[in-house]
């Protein structure tokens, strides 16, 4: 006998970001005081971009841009990067309990689990897509969507993912404050090389309608679970406006500086094998952010696999000399090249430069 | 000292069910995260602390820790008010992963309540 879980979904209208997040925020906490099922939101933003909670927005974001092109912009509760939405990128939220049968357990567990979800979804769109360690979905090397997530009141989560139907990359680098907006076309050829959408890999203008029923069935049958689908109540819709109000409207909450210091910079090496050039964003000691490009020959996934292993690790020097030398594929290939150490040291940007 | 399948666990701690730690010295109580937390959360990017001179209640969610995307709960392993915090943390974070037992990772307060909901000393 299969179990029920709620289903908001909204595809026809793109919602605020404040909406948005607001009712994403609201699930973990229904199913933990409003005695709800897990709850799975599907729908679409408007143009708009969020950090993650604890990033600094200023020096995430070209603020003057967003406003000028009416990018509407905020913070996130769930952690990680910056994140850009769309009516072409598929928001999805999930509150759930994390002893709910066949979650997997553990911070890792929880993202392999619906890893799993959002492959069988790509799949049934005929895309094969695989896990990439420890928070994305790949396409051949390519980032399709990205994961976060929350622990909540009691045992309740939130989880987040932004699953790439489309994706405007020119938008992507016009507004965002990434080391690699000095060399605008380089920047825009590395995130082409990183990341891909649905409709890119199938070459066809396949619907936000049909990849919202590809999570839709995915998740039923990864959990042998049936939707129904349903609408806030009256409690849900109480907490929504609570948060809008509390949060996503509030200056407090979207400029907050709860964050650790965020610096950017270029490192620059002549090696024997040429040229390698490294992008760098720090979140305090960690590393948020790493492009690699230069002279040499690779593959993107290799060099890709390498920048996942770093990102989000500490930036020191022991720590990335750890997760370089476990990149073994990477090592081959660049024996003769030695990632520096000094990545402290590259020369920082000015804020918006 | 104490290894408990893999995590370092001293014996001088008490341990909460949410994975901090408590050290009692005197009146004052230092708290922590455990080696399980950290082994299981991965490299810690951000740690939202409370402020000194906040009232904690044992078993609130009383800060923030980041690891990669993931964001989990620091629970007030127990009741009391907080007066000092480690400020090293504002800058390296991995004294968490590096030595967790002894990097007091979240503050120091006056405590009570001990007995509640720990596992055991």
């Amino acid at each position: 006998m299969p179990q029920y879980w709620r289903l908001f979904k909204n595809h026809l209208r793109p919602v605020s970001a404040a909406k948005g997040l607001a009712v994403d925020d609201t699930l973990p906490q229904s199913v933990a005081h409003n005695n709800s099922p897990p709850i799975l939101n599907l729908y679409t933003f408007v143009p708009s971009v969020n950090v993650g909670k604890y990033q600094d927005i200023e020096s995430a974001l070209k603020l003057d841009r967003c406003r000028a092109r009416g990018i509407e912009f905020s913070r996130r509760s769930t952690g990680g990067g910056t994140v850009i939405m769309g009516p072409d990128i598929v928001a999805l939220g999930l509150g759930i309990n994390v002893d709910y049968p066949g979650l997997k357990k553990g911070v890792g567990g929880v993202f392999e689990s619906l890893s799993l979800v959002l492959i069988r979804a790509l799949g049934k769109l005929g895309i094969q897509a695989y896990f990439q360690p420890k928070n994305d979905l790949e396409v051949g090397g390519k980032k399709i969507a990205g994961l976060s997530a929350a622990s909540e009141e009691g045992k309740s989560l939130l989880f987040h993912t932004s699953l790439l139907v489309d994706f405007d990359i020119a938008l992507m680098t016009d507004i965002m404050n990434t080391p690699l907006i000095k060399i605008r076309d380089k920047g825009y050829n590395c995130f082409s090389q990183r990341m891909t959408t649905i409709r890119q890999e199938l070459g066809q203008d396949v619907p936000v309608s049909k990849a919202m029923e590809a999570v839709q069935e995915a998740f039923e049958e990864e959990f042998n679970i049936c939707f129904k689908e349903d609408t806030p109540d009256a409690w849900e819709k109480k907490t929504i406006q609570r948060f809008i109000e509390e949060r996503y409207t509030n200056p407090e909450w979207i400029f907050s500086h709860k964050h650790p210091r965020a610096r950017m910079g270029i490192g620059q090496i002549k090696s024997k094998g040429g040229l390698l050039e490294i992008y760098l964003s720090l979140s305090g000691g960690s590393i948020e952010n790493v492009l690699i490009t230069g002279d040499f020959f690779s593959t993107s996934e290799n060099i890709h696999r390498l920048e996942n292993a770093l990102k989000w690790t500490s930036a020191r020097k022991e720590s990335i000399e750890k997760n370089h030398s476990e990149t073994e594929s990477f090592c081959l290939i660049f024996r003769n090249i030695s990632i520096s150490p000094g990545i402290p040291n590259l020369p920082p940007f000015a804020k918006g430069d | 000292m104490a290894d408990i399948k893999g995590y370092n666990m001293p014996d001088e701690l008490y341990y909460h069910k949410d994975h901090s730690w408590a050290r009692v010295e005197g009146t004052k109580v230092t708290v922590g995260m455990n080696d399980f937390f950290q082994k299981e959360s991965g490299d810690i990017v951000f740690v939202d602390l409370p402020e000194e001179e906040d009232d904690v209640e044992q078993g609130e969610i009383c800060g923030k820790i980041q690891s990669r995307k993931w964001i989990g709960k620091l629970v007030a392993p127990v009741s009391g008010e907080i007066v000092e915090i480690n400020e090293e943390l504002e800058e390296d974070t991995s004294l968490i992963n590096t030595d967790p037992s002894r990097s007091k990772n979240s503050r120091r307060g006056k405590g009570k309540g001990l007995r509640d909901e720990y596992y055991s000393k």
